[in-house]
Order: C-alpha cells, then structure tokens, then sequence
C-alpha cells in the first residue's frame, strides 16, 4: 500500500514537473536567443510563440506567412517548449485547399531535435505553417509551446 | 494508523516540493506571454496571420532596385502633433518605415531624426521599454555609417517591439502600426519609382499583395475594438482593389509560379493607384 501511495505521488510529481518544465522554456526572450544561432545568416524579421493546451480532439493551427518574391527567406521552430512531438507542417496552401503541396514536416525528425530549420528553396507568394496537435486521449492535459522565427535576407 | 500516515507524509512531501518550484516557474512565465493561445473554438482550427517587420518591406524595395529620394518621407518634426493611440500608433509605423529607408540608403543625419520620432511616439504608447533606458539609442549613435551594425539594432528594435506587442497583449496596436509602417512604404515606392515601361512600382506593388491581403485579415480580427479601424480597413481595401486590377496581379496570386507572371500596368492604373496611395497616406499623417 505504501509501496503504491509513493509510486502514484511519484507519476503526480513527475506530471507536476513536465508541465512546469513546458512553462519555465515558454519565455520568448530566451527562446529568441536560443533560436538566434540557427537564423544566421538572415536577418530577424518576425516571430511567434504559440502556446499550445491539448484538446480531446486533434487541433490543427495554421499560420499564414506573406513572402516576397524579391526575397530569401528561413523557419525556425523551437520545440522545447512541447512535452511531447507535435507535427509541424509546411504548405503552400492553406487548410482549406483542395491541392496542396508539403514542402517541409518533421514527421521523419526525432523528438529530441528541438530545433528544425527550413529554407523554401521555391519561390511562393505565401506559405502556411500547420501544428497538427494530436488528441489527448488519456487525459493528460498537456501543455507547451512552439517559437517560430522568420529571418530573410 | 501508521501505515496511513507514512504514505500521506511522503505525499505531502511530494505534493510540498513540486508546489515550491512552481512559484519561481510563474514569475518567469509572467515574462513572456503567449502570443497564441489554442482556444478550442469546436471545430479544433485556429487561423493567425504573420506580418513582416516596415526593414523587411525596406530592404525587398532596396533589393528591387529603389532609390533614395530626399523629400519623400514624413516630416519628423511633426511627431508631437499625434495625441491619440491610434494616430500615434500609424505614425509610428510610419516614421518607423522611413527610419528604415533612410538607414538602407545611408542617409545618417535624416535616420537619426526619424530614430528619435520612433522613440518619442513609443514612449507615448508606453513603450519605453523597448529601448532599454536609452541604451539601444546609444547603439544606434555609436554605429551609425556602419550598415551591418546599424541594420543588427533596428532589427533588435524589431524584435523587441514583437515581444512587446506579445505581453502586453497589443496585438491590435501591432497591427495599427503596421498599416501605417505599409503605407508608407507603398507611398515611398509610388513616389520614387515614377511611371513608364521601365518601372518596377507594378511588380513591386503587386509583390505586396500577400502582406497586404494578412494585414486586412488581422485589421478585421481587431475592427470593433476602435473607431478608426473600419475606416483604415476601407482605405487599404481601396488599395488592394486598384492593385488587383492592374492586369497579371490576379493570375500572379493564384500562380504556382509567381515569379514567371508578368505584371503590366498602364499609366493611368498607375495615375490612380498613386493619387490613392496620396490620399491615404496624407490623411494617416493628418492624425
């Protein structure tokens, strides 16, 4: 019995710390600096933190980002903020379109590479970010965040 | 009796440390708020709109081939006429795009003066902070005529301002002072790159329409939190439809290949498109 009082506080204490760990690498000034080695050489242009609540069904966010025909651009994601993988996702299109094109996931990324960068080689006027947040089945009620950060140049 | 209370003791212990931590994790997270949060709306979809900082929009122009034109930016003196939120927050844009028009063409003393426009009317929106008690300021005086350096601190200034915006939840004043950052821009474009077969102004105006197009979709998010919004919406919408009927724009907007769409603009689309750039801009500096 106490045996098994210790081993559930244990698992509560280690929900307490995950989710605390989400909050404490969720300041967007410290990813910034972390994320700045990786947009080198391009310049900062803008970015975005978008902190994420598992829902009982799968989320899809999209973030529609103008480009320039003139210019070269770079994404960064930081996802140190994110307990557990989320898909990031690369379009063309927006989520509505019939016919889209990927051109970016991290579907074939370890968990564990918390920095993804991707340079469109191809010229589009805009491009459409996907956080595909699968669904918290069991009620976990997992919380974190994703830095985005666009340079160009 | 014991067997319960070692358990509820070692439970406390846990429960005790974990919360200790917790304290110190808030305060940092206060720091840094979110910019999106998931709401789940019940369909499980959320939609934002990224907008590019006035030195990107600056430096794409630069890029294509614009020149610097004394006379065509805003007067810096003028910043002490803005006395409401929202034409600070347009002026701010646009002296902001300026600011960056004259460092990309090395105009130093003029940059200097629109720095300290930019500075003033952040202040007056309460945003002090972002210049980190005058020390970014000091930067941009050291460094001045060197372009790297200078082009490092407005992008700072950029990314300061962005996580501003963030914590303190203005997204709506981001996206004011946005519009006034566009605006200007386009007018800067109209003006110096003239009319003719040799132009870029089509190529380079239609290029925008993706920016454009972002900052009427998160103008229209913010519209019924002030008055002056609708009617900023009207204007930029009187824009994009000119920029639209220019011919090729619209073919470029839904081309895989955008780069390969020729844009061809007659010179009375131009006549019109600049004559509206005119009467948008004078009535934003109006305040």
């Amino acid at each position: 019995m106490f045996l098994l009082v210790v081993l559930s506080a244990g698992f509560v204490f280690a929900g307490f710390k995950v989710i605390q760990k989400a909050k404490d690498i969720c300041n967007p000034i410290d990813l910034k600096k972390k994320c700045a080695p990786s947009l080198d050489p391009f310049t900062y242009d803008s970015a975005k933190l978008s902190r994420i609540t598992w829902q009982k069904k799968p989320i899809k966010m999209e973030t529609e980002v103008p480009l320039s025909l003139f210019g070269s651009y770079r994404f960064v994601f930081n996802t140190e903020g994110m307990p557990k993988k989320i898909g990031i996702n690369v379009y063309n299109k927006d989520k509505d379109s019939k016919k889209r094109d990927l051109l970016f996931s991290n579907a074939d990324s370890l968990e564990t590479n918390t920095t993804l960068i991707f340079d469109p080689k191809k010229h589009t006027r805009k491009i459409f970010i996907n956080y595909d947040v699968p669904a918290d089945t069991l009620n976990l009620k997992i919380k974190g965040c994703v830095y985005f950060v666009l340079g160009y140049k | 009796m014991i067997r319960i209370t070692y358990p509820l003791l070692a439970l406390s212990l846990v429960l005790f440390f974990g919360s200790c931590g917790s304290d110190s994790t808030d305060q940092n997270t206060d720091l840094g708020q979110d910019t999106t949060e998931v709401v789940d709306d019940g369909q499980g979809q959320e939609q934002t709109y990224l907008l590019p900082s006035p030195l990107q929009i600056a430096y794409i122009f630069k890029k294509s081939g614009l020149k610097y034109v004394s006379g065509t930016t805003h007067d810096p003196k003028k910043e002490g006429n803005y006395n409401t939120t929202f034409s600070q927050s347009l002026n701010l844009g646009i002296y902001s795009s300026d600011l960056a028009y004259c460092v990309l063409n090395k105009q130093n003393n003029e940059a200097r003066n629109f720095m300290n426009a930019v500075k003033s009317l952040s202040d007056k929106l309460g945003m002090s902070a972002v210049f980190d008690s005058e020390s970014l300021l000091k930067r941009f005086d050291a460094n001045l005529g060197n372009e790297d350096s200078i082009m490092f601190i407005l992008s700072e200034l950029q990314s300061r301002s962005d996580e501003f915006f963030a914590d303190n939840n203005r997204q709506m004043t981001a996206a004011i002072v946005f519009s006034g950052a566009w605006v200007e821009s386009m007018y800067i474009a109209a003006k110096v790159s003239g009319k003719g077969k040799a132009s870029k102004l089509p190529q380079q105006l239609a290029d925008q329409m993706g920016i454009l197009e972002n900052l009427l979709k998160e103008l229209k998010n913010h519209e019924s939190k002030d008055s002056g919004i609708a009617g900023l919406i009207g204007q930029l919408t009187e824009v994009r439809d000119i920029i639209a009927g220019i011919p090729g724009v619209k073919e470029m907007m839904e081309s895989e290949n955008p780069a390969d769409v020729k844009i061809e603009a007659t010179d009375s689309q131009l006549d019109a498109l600049v004559k509206k750039l005119d009467e948008v801009r004078n009535s934003l500096i109006k305040g």
